[in-house]
This record gives structure tokens, C-alpha cells and sequence, in this order.
């Protein structure tokens, strides 16, 4: 394979090979403190051309901060921010080849729809056909050109985060960030949303930076997420990576349901660590991951890894198996979820897809059964 | 109160009427206010403004005669109209109270901008500080501008001790110390409803305007000015409206021939004692402010129906 070959064989996956490509956005060792407190201590990040990328956290973890000094709204007390090379650590917003979708959307509400969208361009002198041809481009991108004349607060809110997001892209930014951009629609309004910035990702080719706490969006969206807690980034990767691979307890139980058992391992063979479980005769069995021998650690199962069947359901060769008792049932359409209170006191969550389980509803409440998954399925945490 | 009656049943459910029912006892409450304390005086004053003077008590010709024939005239609007004095007096009044208007402005809005923006814990003793003048007496901050103004007062008495000038600047009775005074008295009544609308106003708004492109003053211009345009215009209002019929510091501060028509009103009134002319005037004044705020009332109103 020529090297060109190679590159363009990474080239939707920049971030496997860091040498070969520039990121957009460099940032290095930012820290932000308000009265004393650090909301941002020392983030790194490289983004590349045409990521959606996520930074996502809980309220209060510095991703917002984060955005906001990317945009230029707020100054990091220390480290530099780079966009496509360029040095904009100390540019004022209006000096930087970025735009930013406002969570609150930040629509102006004496201005008509064409007339928000058309402001960014008129500020970089452009007016006439050319201001006109932009703005309309922008309207029928985001499905607006009936709204052109409204004033925003005629419009519904899908209609103004719209709007907004036109705004934002109206200038071809080379970065364009956005807080929480679907945190105000409601659930079906969002799903659109969704597929729709994606698209618009991908017809425009914009580097988008998007600031969520809803992980499921930030699964939907992104090409990598970076998992954020008290201002420091926990880890960076694409949507199954944080999920099947998880570095910590906290991103394991920040993204989706999951199941944890401290022990302390006591052996490791062939990949696969032999856990005493706190509480738990039998050991459990789970990849290793980089836990050593010796350490404290976390066996982390999800849900939908773990089987559930009526007592000696499970096959004889099954190392890791519980005993307990159903204390909770979900029917959700889809899946039906069990929460098991295993005889040492553990509470397992099991989902099992209702293809398999529709018409005979062979578990209930309080019924004794088995819980089982094997150690492929299960990563051990190391304790943090 | 049509709408009222109009747009929903006169009785509720429990049958009694709107107006005696607890909804109906309190939306009439202002109504009642400004019946009595408006309404009532408005008409006896422009009843008073009807008739001719008299020297009696009281001092003015009955509106009707003896065998019940209709005696009054408009003879005393006809005299403001014809008599120079009292237009120029109008005009005057009108011109004094825009300037300060403009001058509260000038001073307010970056005062209430700067309330609006600061800590809260800032804002209010910013506040505090607005409103402090308001606990002691217009009278007594009024004197204590004319000290302060006065030949021998404050002012000079800095400028002279410091060797800044020779003899002292003339500033009472004249129209410096005029504008001083109302703008003084009235600044709050502009920055209050400033603050309100800043203080109200989305500065992420702001920021997406500096975000789009906008230096600090251009986002300031495009952003934060059309959209303070309401305080704006209730902050003009409550200077301009009162400082047209301002009659104490014209009279304690201005120039002895600073013709306003508070000052004429006041003349006429008491040392003319012509009661009559003394109302027709406050009618005429009434008219002249009452009349555009309605006509701009109504024009705003038609425009939010339209968006």
C-alpha cells in the first residue's frame, strides 16, 4: 500500500494516526478559574476536520466553559487554543473563524428570520446579490425559506434552533460550536434534529464542537466524545469505545446502565482476571483491561450483556454465575429490564430483547432465577 | 371594561356579576383611583376653564344663568392661542423638558447599564444609591443645589481657592442651573426603567452579535440600543411629562424671565387670581402631553397586533 493509500484509509478515523493529519482545533493545558475555582484544569484536545465532536459531562464539569473559550467569550488563565493553525488565544470572538450556536439560541428578536441569518455576513461587508444568494442558501438548508420574514418569537422552537444553527453556519465557519443545541426540543422534534446536523455536517463539511449531557445525543452524534468531570477531560473516544471500553467507574456509569462489583483481583491469566468479589464465595471472572494483580478493582457488566433465565437455565461451562431474586420489572416496548437482588445483596441489571420473550412472559416478580454472563462481556475498572 | 363584557359571560358560574365578584373587585380598584383622583378633578378643572373670571367666591361665573340658559365659552382658549406670551411659554416649556430629557438620557443609560451589568450585590447598593435622594425632600435637595451653584457657593468657592478663575462663574438664575436642577431631580425616574430593560435584557444576545462579528460598540448599537428602545421611551416619558409643568425649580434656580408654563400657571393662579385662565392653561398643557403619548400608545399597540 503507497502512503497515499494509507492516509485516505484513515482519513474518516484522523485521530488513528495523529502524525499524518493537523487537527483544526489544538488545545493545550487550558485552565479557567472563577473566583479561585478551577471550572477547566489542564484539557488537551485535538479535533479534526469534519468531527462532530462531543464534549460531554454533567452540570458544573467545565464543558461549557470549555466551548465558551473556544468561541472567545471567555479567556483561559492558562495554555493556547489553535484553530486550523492559527494561534486565537487571545482574540476577541469577533476576530475568530468561529461561530457558536447559544443554547438559549440567541436569536435577535427585532430582526426577522433572513435578517439574524443575514447578520454575520453583513458585518464581513458583504451586501447585494451575494449577501442574498448566502442567506437563502442558509434558509433552504434548514427548511426556513417560508419563515424568512417572521420575527423569532413567531416561530416554534424547532423552527428557532433552526434558525439559530443557520445563523451559525451562514459564514462557513471553520469551527462551529454548539451548546446544547437540542436541549430544548422535545424527544421526537430531537430525533430530526439529530439526523438533520448530521447531515449538515456532512453536506457543509464544518468541524462542529457540541456541548451536550444527554450521552444518548452525544452517541447519535458524534464521531469522537470527549467524557468530562470537574474540569478535567476522563476520556476521549468514539461512541462504542466509551461504551464497550470504558478507563473508569465514572465514565462506565456516566455512559448508559451498568452493573459493578468491587473486589479485589487476585489472579490474572491469559487476559482474563479472576476477581474476589466483596461479599461473593465464588470468584467472577472479566477481561483484564490494564488492572493488575494484587489491585483493587471493578468488574463492570452492561445490562444487555448479561443473561437471565430460571435457576439451572445456565449452561454448566458458565464461570460467572448469580443467583437472586427479581425485585424489579420494566416492559419497554422493545426490551423488558430486570433489576436481580442476588443472594449477597447485589443488584444486577439484565435487559433482554422482547424478540425473544414477547408472547410468553415466563419471569415475574419475585421469581428465583439465575444470572450469567461470561467474562468477554465483563471489564474490570480499575478502582478510582 | 368593554372587553369585559364583551369577551366573556357578565356572570360567572356562581351568578354574580363580574364586576362584584373578587376578580371584578380588584381590576376596579385603579379604575376607581383614577376616576376620583383624575376624572373628577380633570373635569372640574375644565369646567373652571369654561367660565369668566369674577371677584367673588368662589371666583368664577357660573356655568349656567339664572333661568338655566348655557353660559359657558371658550373664550379663555381662544385668549392662550391669540396671546404670544403664552406660546412662547408652551414652546419653551416643551424645549426645556426635551433638553433635560435628553440630558437624563445621556447621563442615565450608561448609569443603568452599568447597574444592570454589575454583581448583584453591587447592583443593589448601585440602586440604593439611585434612590437614596428620594428619602430626603425634593424642597431641601433643590436649596442644597442653590448653595452649592451659588456665587459664593461650592463650586466657586473650589474654583476660586484652587486659582482656577478670578471671579465667580454666574451659574444660579441662570439656564445651566435650570437644566442642572431638573436633570438632577429627574435622573432616577430615567434610570430606573433603564435598569429594568437592561437588566431584563439576554446579554447572550450580545454575545452572539460579537460572536457574528460585532466589535463591543457595534454590538452595542445593532443589539443592545434597539432593544433598550422600551426603557427608553418610559424612562422620557416620566421626565419629560413632569418636567413640562415644573414649577419649583424654574422658579428657584432659573433665570427670573425663564418663561414655562408652570410658572405662568402659578402667576396666573395666585397673583392674577384668575382661576379661570389658570385651568383653560393646565387643560391645554394636559392636551399637549396626553395627546401624542395616546396617539404613540395606539400606533405601538396596532404594531404588536400586526407581528
Amino acid at each position: 500500500m503507497s502512503d497515499q493509500a494509507i492516509i485516505d484509509a484513515y482519513s474518516d478515523r484522523p485521530w488513528e494516526a495523529p502524525g499524518r493529519h493537523e487537527p483544526v482545533v489544538r488545545l493545550r493545558g487550558i485552565v479557567k478559574r472563577f473566583g479561585g475555582i478551577e471550572a477547566v484544569s489542564g484539557v488537551d484536545l485535538d479535533i479534526y476536520r469534519g468531527e462532530i465532536f462531543c464534549l460531554l459531562g454533567g452540570s458544573g464539569c467545565g464543558k461549557t466553559t470549555l466551548l465558551r473559550m473556544l468561541a472567545g467569550l471567555e479567556l483561559p488563565d492558562a495554555g493556547s487554543i489553535e484553530i486550523d493553525g492559527q494561534d486565537v488565544t487571545a482574540l476577541p470572538p469577533y476576530e475568530r473563524p468561529v461561530n457558536m450556536m447559544f443554547q438559549s439560541y440567541a436569536l435577535f428578536p427585532h430582526m426577522s428570520v433572513a435578517a439574524n441569518v443575514a447578520f454575520g455576513l453583513k458585518r464581513d461587508g458583504i451586501r447585494g446579490a451575494e449577501l442574498e444568494s448566502r442567506v437563502a442558501q442558509a434558509l433552504a438548508q434548514l427548511e426556513l425559506i417560508d419563515f424568512a420574514n417572521r420575527r423569532p418569537h413567531q416561530l416554534s422552537g424547532g423552527q428557532r434552533q433552526r434558525v439559530a444553527l443557520a445563523r451559525a453556519i451562514v459564514k462557513r465557519p471553520k469551527l462551529l460550536l454548539l451548546d446544547e443545541p437540542l436541549g430544548a426540543l422535545d424527544k421526537r422534534l430531537r430525533e430530526n434534529a439529530q439526523y438533520q446536523l448530521m447531515k449538515l455536517a456532512d453536506d457543509t463539511g464544518i468541524t462542529m464542537i457540541v456541548v451536550t449531557h444527554d450521552q444518548e445525543e452525544a452517541m447519535v452524534l458524534s464521531t469522537r466524545s470527549a467524557v468530562m468531570d470537574k474540569g478535567q477531560v476522563r476520556q476521549i473516544g468514539t461512541p462504542s469505545e466509551l461504551y464497550e471500553r470504558p478507563g473508569s467507574r465514572f465514565v462506565a456509569a456516566f455512559l448508559g446502565n451498568i452493573t459493578l462489583f468491587d473486589g479485589s483481583v487476585a489472579a490474572i491469566r491469559d487476559g482474563i482476571a479472576e476477581l474476589s468479589v466483596d461479599g461473593l464465595d465464588a470468584p467472577l471472572f472479566a477481561a483484564a483491561g490494564s488492572v493488575l494483580a494484587g489491585s483493587r478493582g471493578a468488574l463492570a457488566v452492561r445490562p444487555e450483556k448479561v443473561r437471565i433465565g430460571r435457576e439451572g437455565e445456565a449452561p454448566e461451562s458458565q464461570v460467572n454465575r448469580l443467583g437472586g431474586i427479581v425485585e424489579g420489572l420494566a416492559y419497554l416496548g422493545d426490551i423488558t429490564s430486570y433489576r436481580v437482588r442476588t443472594d449477597h445483596g447485589a443488584l444486577v441489571e439484565v435487559t433482554r430483547a422482547n424478540s425473544e420473550n414477547a408472547a410468553k412472559r415466563d419471569l415475574d416478580w419475585d421469581d428465583r432465577v439465575e444470572v450469567w454472563f461470561s467474562p468477554e462481556n465483563a471489564l474490570l475498572l480499575g478502582a478510582d | 371594561m368593554a372587553e369585559a363584557s364583551t369577551s366573556r359571560p357578565v356572570t360567572d358560574a356562581a351568578g354574580k356579576s363580574f364586576w362584584f365578584s373578587g376578580k371584578g373587585l380588584v381590576a376596579g380598584i385603579p379604575y376607581l383611583w383614577l376616576f376620583v383622583f383624575f376624572l373628577v378633578p380633570f373635569a372640574i378643572v375644565f369646567r373652571i376653564s369654561l367660565s369668566e373670571p369674577l371677584i367673588a367666591q368662589p371666583p368664577y361665573s357660573p356655568l349656567f344663568g339664572a333661568d338655566g340658559s348655557y353660559q359657558g365659552s371658550f373664550f379663555n382658549y381662544q385668549l392662550l392661542f391669540e396671546d404670544a406670551l403664552f406660546r412662547a411659554a408652551y414652546l419653551n416649556s416643551l424645549w426645556v423638558a426635551g433638553i433635560s430629557t435628553l440630558v437624563t438620557l445621556l447621563i442615565g443609560y450608561p448609569m443603568a447599564y452599568v447597574i444592570a451589568r454589575a454583581r448583584p450585590l453591587v447592583r443593589n447598593l448601585l440602586l440604593m444609591a439611585v434612590m437614596l435622594p428620594f428619602w430626603s425632600s425634593f424642597l431641601l435637595r433643590v436649596y442644597a443645589l442653590k448653595t452649592i451653584m451659588a456665587d459664593t457657593g461650592l463650586v466657586n468657592g473650589l474654583l476660586l481657592n484652587f486659582g482656577l478663575i478670578d471671579a465667580p462663574i454666574r451659574m444660579l438664575q441662570t439656564d445651566f442651573a435650570l437644566y442642572v436642577g431638573i436633570s438632577y431631580t429627574y435622573l432616577p425616574f430615567m434610570i430606573l426603567p433603564l435598569y429594568a430593560t437592561l437588566e431584563r435584557l439576554d446579554w447572550s444576545l450580545v454575545e452572539a452579535a460579537e460572536d457574528l462579528g460585532c466589535r463591543s460598540w457595534k454590538a452595542f448599537l445593532l443589539v443592545t440600543l434597539p432593544l433598550s428602545v422600551p426603557g427608553i421611551i418610559a424612562g422620557a416619558m416620566l421626565v419629560f411629562i413632569p418636567a413640562t409643568g415644573e414649577f419649583v425649580i424654574p422658579n428657584m434656580l432659573g433665570a427670573s424671565d425663564t418663561l414655562m408654563i408652570g410658572r405662568m400657571l402659578w402667576d396666573t393662579f395666585f397673583s392674577e387670581r384668575d382661576w379661570t385662565l389658570a385651568s383653560s392653561l393646565a387643560v391645554v398643557l394636559l392636551l399637549l402631553l396626553v395627546l401624542p403619548i395616546m396617539l404613540f400608545q395606539i400606533a405601538e399597540s396596532r404594531r404588536e397586533e400586526r407581528v
